[in-house]
């Protein structure tokens, strides 16, 4: 049972939700830019190695996509996103964002922040960087644990420390509840605030990528709970913003946990363009559900423009427990990428909460 | 019509949920992955000065640096938006940019010759020539006001 208050946020903002998803408007691209990566982290989604048998995709390939963009909405009101694998393996990053910069695109990175060194810190500054995503997912042993590299968490903590010093990003650190880190997180929250960190995204494992058969990546009910209550504890707090990521709906916790209510953006407000070409919506659903290839000649505003139909409206999804489910109206299906290739739902949210 | 009911709909929506809690309008639209902008209102006038005639067609340039952003050489880089003064010397553009008027110019150029009054030189504003107003009525999410920036030009006749 919804409390009233969220009942009433929650009617008061569906009609203004449901305006955004007719209207979607292009904010986010992420753009996979390799897949290859300097970590072997037990959760990742993407099909990351070291040496990526997929070449990473050459700047040339990609900027057709951005002016594409530009042709038809303000550049600087959509965010670049780029991703991986680890952004910072590619040693024309800097020549990235220049151009991206000069077609008036603000630009950030999702690192791990082995390689965010000062000097390529300045460098990336120097070509327009203007927000930084660091994870970080546990203390000492922990993080290492999860990120499958012993010597990580010092470098993590050290590129954390630099970016929230400089004052001269966007900037959060995000971090990925589990088994191990859930114990921790008192400790983590006192380690980001005293390193002047302002913004922490906590998220939890969903059971894809390397994540599915690995059972001290997923919270119990009573875990999961505990997170949603330490985070709305910590945010009534103020010393730190902390939230949820993106995904579900969290029932009496929407409003509470996050700056948002509940909605999937994939294909409404975010779309992506993956290393071997895909027009994607977000990185970590599933290639069934691409949309168009920039490799097969497909444009990508005349995709976003008319094709991510089955984005747009949900009502595919309305089956076996979400069509029984009274919160439809505002969870909409969760989100795409706890999807299966038949389009089933991996992962409830609200069930996860009411168990035990 | 249709839009202004939304419009006030929305207004309306994000003050009870603030009243209630909530993050206002912002609850609304996730800004997880947004980035600060600004608008920028750029406004002014272009007059000879011996005259005081309006003189149309110069080509008015704002150049925005962005703090730490630089060129191949090294050198602080600067963005540029052109536009023309028209025949009342009147001269406006609006776009939006990264919130930084830290460092601001705005350049004037004759380019129709010796047409409309006369060859003039070229000339710069900076610093306390130009005047800037951050406007916060229309601040939300990412977006950080809007930047009125006024300027009165007097262009010098070029030398012959």
């Amino acid at each position: 049972m919804l409390p009233l208050r969220q009942k009433i946020g929650l009617e008061l903002a569906k009609p203004i939700i449901d305006r955004v998803i007719r209207e979607h408007p292009l904010t986010t691209l992420f753009w996979e830019c390799t897949l290859r990566c300097n970590l072997k982290c037990r959760h990742c989604g993407s099909d990351c190695k070291v040496t990526s048998e997929l070449k990473d995709m050459p700047l040339e390939d990609f900027l057709p996509v951005l002016e594409s963009i530009a042709r038809e909405t303000d550049p600087h009101k959509v965010m670049i996103n780029v991703t991986g694998g680890e952004p910072l393996v590619r040693q024309d990053l800097e020549k990235c964002g220049k151009a991206f910069y000069e077609l008036g695109f603000p630009w950030g990175i999702v690192t791990n922040g082995r390689g965010l060194t000062p000097e390529r810190y300045k460098s990336l500054l120097q070509n327009g960087l203007r927000a930084v995503t660091v994870s970080l997912d546990g203390i000492g042993d922990t993080h290492d644990w999860m990120r499958g590299v012993p010597g990580t968490y010092p470098l993590a903590l050290k590129a954390i420390r630099m970016v929230a010093a400089s004052g001269e990003v966007e900037y959060d650190v995000v971090t990925c509840v589990n088994k191990r880190s859930y114990k921790e997180l008192e400790q983590i929250k006192e380690l980001l605030i005293g390193s002047g960190v302002k913004a922490w995204r906590l998220f939890t494992v969903f059971p894809v990528g390397r994540a599915a058969n690995d059972p001290e990546l997923r919270l119990s009910g009573d875990e999961f709970r505990g997170t949603m209550e330490f985070i709305k504890c910590t945010s009534k707090e103020g010393r730190i913003s902390a939230s949820y990521g993106c995904e579900g709906f969290l029932g009496k916790y929407e409003g509470d946990v996050r700056d948002h209510f509940f909605l999937c953006n994939a294909g409404i407000t975010t779309g992506s363009v993956m290393a071997d070409g895909s027009i994607a919506a977000c990185p970590s659903i599933r290639a069934d559900y691409s949309q168009g290839n920039i490799y097969r000649g497909d444009d990508f505003m005349d995709v976003w423009n008319n094709r991510y139909q089955i984005y747009r409206d949900r009502s595919w999804m309305r089956t076996g427990d979400c069509a029984r489910c009274k919160y439809w109206r505002y969870c909409r299906g969760n989100g795409m990428h706890l999807r299966d290739a038949r389009g089933e739902l991996l992962f409830c949210h609200l069930h996860r909460l009411q168990e035990k | 019509m249709k839009a202004r009911i939304k419009h006030i709909y929305e207004i309306i929506a994000g003050a009870i949920l603030s009243l209630l809690g909530f993050n206002g309008c912002d609850i609304i639209f996730p800004v997880e992955y947004g980035m600060p902008y600004a608008t920028f209102a750029v406004k002014g006038t272009v007059k000879a000065e011996d005259t005081g005639n309006p003189v149309e067609g110069i080509k008015v340039k704002f150049r925005q640096h962005v703090e730490g952003t630089v060129d191949e050489h090294g050198n602080p880089q600067y963005r540029e938006i052109e536009f023309y003064s028209d025949k009342d010397g009147k001269a406006e553009t609006r776009f939006t940019e990264w919130p930084d008027v830290k460092d601001i110019e705005i350049a004037f150029e004759d380019v129709d010759g010796k047409e409309n009054g006369g060859w003039f030189a070229p000339d710069t504003l900076r610093g306390k020539d130009i005047r800037i107003d951050l406007e916060e009525d229309e601040k939300s999410g990412w977006h950080t006001g809007t930047y009125n920036i006024s300027f009165e030009e007097k262009l010098k006749k070029a030398a012959e």
